[in-house]
């Protein structure tokens, strides 16, 4: 199988290791930023910079629900901040695909630009996609999708923002061991951010 | 005043149990003991070389003095680090030892905290240096007297094993003062508690 586009997994962790703390709640691993950090953009900056390398978004329906429920009108609104507001644009125009068995197309309203695929078909044609030529297929957030992609050999690229706080209760981001290893591309670091941003690759397995 | 410095081995995951061999640490039925070992290269050697001669102590929980105490008296005469840690002083805090044999070894059996601070609080610039010793580390981070942290984060994910930051631990800014790399994937980061 010869695959053409990456696919690539970015998230945010705290450095004791969470996805999110307690209640799902995922600003608990940035709320650092306002005493520490002040000036802090890396997150966001990157999160472009990779919507921009990328052609399709592939969520899982949690995080597609909340994406869609902030980003839309943050393109338009004044008082955001021109990062968030690129996001929100990039994250407008570009394809979508959510992995779901219940979403209707209705409810992807306003985000008609989305396509729906079920759970069972979801590593068939994902594994279409990155046959087909183009630019990355790129994830946020949607971690129980990704970390069944990841054992499944479907994931190309593991990049993770390791963000200065420990958070002590939460969603771990793994729940287990992954049947891959992994291989470190670089890591980047910025001057007003304590975050760490740590690109792996992952080694596929030999069929 | 001293610097008192917690290096560890972690895991993606945050796991730090027996980073050294299959041995190293059981507990809870731990399995993949030796996981650091094939990450270990002439980078981390060299980082690891730098940071061991800046330390003046070593503070060590019972598992871990055990082991350093049963390993290092015996390594080769010309090994550096075997020289260093045979030599200078280490504190193990423990409340079962009945004595600690190894060469300039001193028991701490309670006041863990207040023990703890006046050996920070003893003249010079150098590093008091916890390396392993998880529930060490946490009573520590417990009590606000870790200065700095050496994270050696490598490039594998376990789903289980001892922690370096447990559940509940209380949440608390860092911030990051350096960020090396090694050839084989490990990074290594060093942060600095923002509460002071």
């Amino acid at each position: 199988m010869n695959y053409m586009k990456k696919l690539i997994v970015s998230n945010a962790m705290s450095l004791d290791g969470y996805y999110e703390g307690p209640g799902k709640d995922v600003m608990a691993l940035f709320d650092y930023r306002w005493e520490t950090y002040p000036t802090d953009e890396s997150f966001d900056a990157y999160n472009a910079e990779r919507l921009r390398a990328a052609d399709t978004l592939l969520l899982g329906r949690t995080s597609f629900d909340g994406f869609k429920g902030y980003w839309p009108s943050v393109a338009d609104d004044p008082a955001a901040r021109p990062l968030e507001r690129e996001i929100s644009r990039l994250n407008n125009a570009i394809d979508k695909v959510v992995i779901s068995d219940r979403l209707t197309s209705e409810e992807t309203e306003p985000w008609h630009n989305t396509r729906i695929l079920h759970r069972a078909d979801a590593h068939e044609q994902i594994a279409e996609l990155k046959r087909q030529s183009g630019k990355d297929i790129l994830m946020f957030g949607s971690r129980t999708l990704w970390s069944d992609l990841l054992a499944n050999d479907l994931v190309d690229e593991l990049h993770l923002m390791l963000t200065p706080v420990v958070i002590g209760a939460g969603t771990p981001i793994f729940d287990a061991r992954p049947p891959a290893s992994l291989r470190l591309i670089d890591t980047r670091t910025w001057d007003s951010s304590g975050n760490v941003l740590m690109r792996y690759a992952v080694n596929r397995r030999k069929k | 005043m001293r610097k008192l410095v917690v290096g560890t081995f972690l895991t993606l995951d945050g796991v730090m149990q027996a980073p050294g061999g299959p041995q190293e640490d059981t507990e809870g039925g731990f399995k993949h003991g030796g996981w650091q070992m094939p990450y270990f290269d002439e980078d981390s050697g060299e980082i690891m070389n730098k940071n061991i001669a800046a330390t003046e102590a070593l503070l060590l929980g019972r598992k871990t003095y055990q082991i350093f105490a049963a390993y290092w008296p015996t390594a080769p005469a010309d090994d550096p680090f075997g020289q260093k840690f045979n030599s200078i002083p280490k504190y193990v805090v423990s409340t079962t030892l009945d004595k600690a044999e190894w060469n300039n070894s001193t028991l701490i059996r309670s006041n863990i905290p207040e023990e703890v601070a006046r050996l920070k609080q003893q003249p010079g610039s150098g590093i008091i240096s916890v390396t392993g010793s998880g529930k060490l580390a946490q009573t520590l981070m417990k009590h606000n007297l870790i200065d700095e942290y050496v994270l050696w984060i490598n490039p594998i994910v376990l789903g289980s094993g001892k922690r370096l930051f447990e559940n509940e631990v209380a949440p608390s800014n860092l911030k990051l003062v350096d960020s090396k790399t090694t050839g084989s994937s490990v990074v290594v980061l060093t942060y600095q508690p923002d509460n002071k």
